[in-house]
C-alpha cells in the first residue's frame, strides 16, 4: 500500500529513482566520484571497506548510487548489490596500465552476470589529470568494451577531483535510463 | 583455490614483517600503527600509515592493503629487508637525507603529506645519492636554517631544485634526531591547525583496523569515526546513556552490538530486529575475529548476503562480525522473510539498499502491518522524524529531523528526539571528554568550542556526511506513507545529515526499554551537566 502510494507519488513529481551501482579496482576514485557529484568537493577518502551510498538528483532523475569497495578481497562481495541495479558505474584508474588487465576481468565477470544483464554501463576513465593516463580510447580497447554485445555503454574521461567529465557521464546515464523506462 | 593458499601463507609472513619495530611506524611520518600499520606502498615496499598511503595513491604509486589485498609470496619477499624492503631500508635509502622538520607529521594535511611524497619518491631529494653530496656541502654550512624548515617548504618548493639543496642543511646525525623528534610529536606546531581541517574527513574510516583480527581495538582516538558505514558511533552513544541516564541503557546492555543498535531487540517488534547494524566491526569490546563471528542478531532476516563479511546469505545469519553489514548485502530481498520487513534490515547499513526501501516502502519489505513501525521509528509522533506514526515514540529510534531550532517538547522535538540530538556526532571531536554540554545540542550547540564550519563541533562533517550515508539509507526515521526519506533527501544539508547521525547515534544508545525519559528528567541531566 505504502509503496503503490510511493510509486504514485513519485510518477507525479516526476523523479524516477535509479539504482546506480558504482565499482572498480581499489583505488580508482569510486568514493572521490561519489561525493564529488554529491558535495561537489573533494573529500579526502579511504579505502572503502563496504559502501557508501548517496542520493545524487540530476535532471529529472534520482540516483542512487552506490559505491562498493573495491579491494582484492571484497571485489567478491559486489554481486550482492547487482540485483535490481539499472546503471552500472564502472570507475577505471587510467593511469594504472599495471592493473587494467585486472579491471577488464572484473568487468567481464560482472556483466556476465545474470542480474546485470539489464543494466547499462557507464565507464568513467579517470584521473585523466595525471600525466601519462592512459586515454578514454585506450582504455576503451583495453577493457574490450568494443566486444560488448547486448549492452549499451558509454565511456567517458574524467577526473574527479576537478569534476572534469563526471556530469556528462550522468548526462549519458539519465538520457539512456529515461528512453529505457 | 590454490592462490588463496598462497595468500594465507603470505599473509602470514607478511604480518611478521608489519610487527618489525621499524614496520611498525609510518615510513614518512613516524605515526604509530595500531597496533600495525595496514597499508603497503608496493613499489617502494614500505609501510605507511593511511594518511601518507593516500598521499602516495594521488602519485598512482600501487599501494596494497594488508588484510583487504590478496598477495602472493613474491610480493611479500619483496619487503623482506634482505631484499630492499621494508621501512629501514627505505630511511637509508629513499629518506636517507631527510630531516625530521621535513617529514610530515601525524595528523597533517594529505597536501604536506603529497608534498614529502613528492619530494621523496619522486625528485627523490633525499635519496641516499644526494646524501653524500648534501653531507659535504653541509660541512661549509651552518645548520642554522632548520627551524624554519617547516613553513619554508612551500616556498623552496616552487624554486628550482639547485636552490632546493642549497637550502638544506646537514642530514648527518639524523637518527636520533628523529626518534627523540618522535617522542614529542605535540611539538609539531602544525599540527594543531592540521588537526582541525575541514576536509580532512574519511567517511568510512577505521573499518581497515576493523578487520584486522590482530586489533586490540585501541580505537578511542578515532572516536567519531570509529563505526564507518553505518554512521553509529559507539563511543558518541555510549557517552550518552551515561549523560542521559534516564533514558535507559539499552536492554540488552552488555553486548557490544545491541548497545549499538537503533532498533533494540525488546522494543517494538522483539528480537528480530535486533540484527543489522550489529555488524559494525570496530566496536570496542568486540571480539575481533571479524570475520565469521557470528553477531548477536537473529535478526537481519537472511540479508541477501553480508557485505563485508563474505559469508553467504544463510538464512538469519546475516550478521557477522565484520559483516559490512549485511548491508550491502543487503538488498533486502532477503529481508522480506522476516516478516519484520526491512526493518529487521533496518539495521543493516543499507535499507536504502533495499532499492531504496524509503524507509522500509521496500518492495521486499513486508512490512504489512508492522510497517515502519519496524523502522524503529515506531511512529513517534514526532514531526521531526517525519514519521506519521502513532504516538508511540518509545520506540523512537531518534527523531532523524529534529531540526536544531525545534524547542524540547515541541512537536517537532519530543523528548526522544532530544535524546537523539544529544549523540551530537561532532562532539567527540571537541576534545573534551564526553561533552557534556551536547545533551542540549541540537546540532551541537555545545560549549566545547566554536563550531567548525558550520558542521557543528567537529571538523569532520564530510565523513559524516559519509556515515550518514550508510545511516540515512537505512534510517529509520522515515516513514513508507510519506515516500519521503531523509536519507535521500539530495537537498538534505549537511546539517541535517548529520543531525540524523546524531540522533542514531542518540537513538542506538538510548533506546529506552521501558518507557522513555520524561523531558523533566532530561533537563534536569541537562542542568546537572552544565553544573558540572
Amino acid at each position: 500500500m505504502g509503496l503503490a502510494f510511493t510509486k504514485i507519488w513519485q510518477r507525479l513529481i516526476g523523479k524516477q529513482e535509479m539504482r546506480i551501482l558504482m565499482v572498480g579496482l581499489d583505488a580508482a576514485g569510486k568514493t572521490t566520484i561519489l561525493y564529488k557529484l554529491k558535495l561537489g568537493e573533494v573529500v579526502t577518502t579511504i579505502p572503502t571497506i563496504g559502501f557508501n551510498v548517496e542520493t545524487v538528483e540530476y535532471k529529472n532523475l534520482s540516483f542512487t548510487v552506490w559505491d562498493v569497495g573495491g579491494q582484492d578481497k571484497i571485489r567478491p562481495l559486489w554481486r550482492h548489490y547487482y540485483q535490481g541495479t539499472n546503471g552500472l558505474i564502472y570507475v577505471v584508474d587510467s593511469n594504472d596500465r599495471d592493473r587494467i588487465e585486472d579491471a577488464r576481468e572484473e568487468l567481464n565477470k560482472m556483466l556476465n552476470e545474470d542480474e546485470m544483464r539489464d543494466a547499462v554501463l557507464l565507464v568513467f576513465a579517470n584521473k585523466q589529470d595525471l600525466p601519462n593516463a592512459m586515454t578514454a580510447a585506450e582504455v576503451t580497447e583495453k577493457l574490450g568494451l568494443h566486444n560488448l554485445r547486448h549492452r549499451q555503454w558509454f565511456i567517458q574521461s574524467a577526473c574527479a577531483t576537478t569534476g572534469d567529465g563526471l556530469y556528462e557521464g550522468l548526462d549519458w546515464l539519465s538520457r539512456t535510463l529515461s528512453s529505457k523506462r | 583455490m590454490s592462490r588463496e593458499e598462497e595468500s594465507r601463507r603470505a599473509e602470514s609472513e607478511l604480518n611478521k614483517l608489519r610487527k618489525l619495530p621499524e614496520n611498525k611506524k609510518c615510513a614518512n611520518c613516524f605515526a604509530p600503527g595500531t597496533p600495525a600499520l595496514t597499508a603497503v606502498v608496493v613499489p617502494f615496499k614500505i609501510f605507511v600509515c593511511s594518511n601518507c598511503k593516500s598521499a602516495h595513491q594521488a602519485f598512482s604509486h600501487r599501494c596494497k592493503s594488508t588484510q583487504m589485498s590478496l598477495w602472493t609470496m613474491d610480493e611479500v619477499r619483496a619487503l623482506e629487508e634482505r631484499h630492499g624492503g621494508g621501512n629501514k631500508v627505505a630511511q637509508d635509502t629513499f629518506l636517507a637525507g631527510v630531516r625530521d622538520e621535513d617529514r610530515p607529521r601525524e595528523g597533517d594535511s594529505l597536501d604536506r603529506c603529497k608534498e614529502f611524497v613528492k619530494r621523496a619518491y619522486i625528485d627523490k631529494f633525499w635519496s641516499q645519492g644526494d646524501r653524500v653530496r648534501e653531507a659535504a656541502h653541509q660541512e661549509r654550512r651552518p645548520s642554522t636554517t632548520a627551524a624554519s624548515a617547516p613553513q619554508s617548504q612551500l616556498e623552496s618548493q616552487s624554486r628550482g631544485s639547485g636552490m632546493r639543496r642549497d637550502a638544506k642543511p646537514t642530514p648527518a646525525p639524523q637518527s636520533v634526531d628523529l626518534l627523540s623528534d618522535f617522542d614529542h610529536p605535540s611539538a609539531a606546531p602544525q599540527q594543531k591547525q592540521q588537526s582541525q581541517q575541514p576536509h580532512q574527513t574519511k567517511p568510512q574510516q577505521q573499518l581497515d583496523t576493523g578487520f584486522d583480527p590482530s586489533a586490540t581495538a585501541p580505537q578511542t582516538s578515532q572516536s567519531s569515526l570509529g563505526t564507518d558505514f553505518l554512521g553509529f558511533d559507539p563511543f558518541v552513544s555510549g557517552e550518552r546513556s551515561d549523560l542521559l541516564p534516564a533514558a535507559g541503557a539499552a536492554p540488552t546492555g552488555p553486548s557490544p552490538f545491541n548497545t549499538q543498535m537503533p532498533c533494540a531487540p525488546g522494543t517494538l517488534n522483539g528480537p528480530e530486529q535486533s540484527c543489522g547494524v550489529s555488524c559494525v566491526p570496530s566496536l570496542p569490546g568486540m571480539t575481533q575475529s571479524s570475520f565469521g563471528s557470528p553477531c548477536s542478531g537473529a535478526g537481519c532476516g537472511g540479508c541477501g548476503g553480508c557485505g563485508g563479511c563474505g559469508m553467504q546469505p544463510a538464512g538469519n545469519g546475516c550478521g557477522y562480525g565484520g559483516c559490512a553489514c549485511g548491508g550491502g548485502g543487503c538488498s533486502c530481498s532477503g529481508c522480506a522473510g522476516s516478516g519484520f520487513g526491512c526493518c529487521g534490515c533496518g539495521g543493516c547499513g543499507g535499507c536504502g539498499g533495499c532499492g531504496g526501501c524509503g524507509g522500509c516502502g521496500c518492495d521486499g519489505c513486508s512490512c504489512g502491518g508492522f510497517g515502519c513501525g519496524g523502522c524503529g521509528c515506531g511512529g513517534c509522533g514526532c514531526g521531526g522524524c517525519g514519521c506519521s506514526g502513532t504516538g508511540n515514540f518509545a520506540g523512537c529510534g531518534g527523531c532523524a529531523g529534529c531540526p536544531s531550532g525545534a524547542a524540547f517538547g515541541t512537536s517537532g522535538c519530543s523528548a526522544a528526539c532530544l535524546g537523539g540530538c544529544a549523540g551530537c556526532p561532532g562532539c567527540g571531536g571537541c576534545g573534551i571528554s564526553g561533552c557534556g554540554a551536547c545533551g542540549a545540542c541540537g546540532g551541537c550547540g555545545c560549549g566545547c568550542g566554536p563550531p567548525l564550519n558550520g558542521f557543528g563541533c567537529h571538523g569532520q562533517g564530510y565523513g559524516l556526511q559519509g556515515q550518514g550515508a550508510g545511516c540515512n539509507g537505512l534510517h529509520p526515521a522515515s516513514s513508507p506513507s510519506n515516500g519521503n526519506s531523509f536519507g535521500f533527501n539530495p537537498n538534505g544539508s549537511n546539517m541535517f545529515a548529520q543531525g540524523s547521525n546524531g540522533n542514531m547515534n542518540g537513538g542506538l544508545g538510548s533506546t529506552p526499554s521501558k518507557s522513555p525519559p520524561t523531558l523533566a528528567d532530561l533537563k534536569q541531566n541537562l542542568h546537572q551537566l552544565y553544573a558540572s
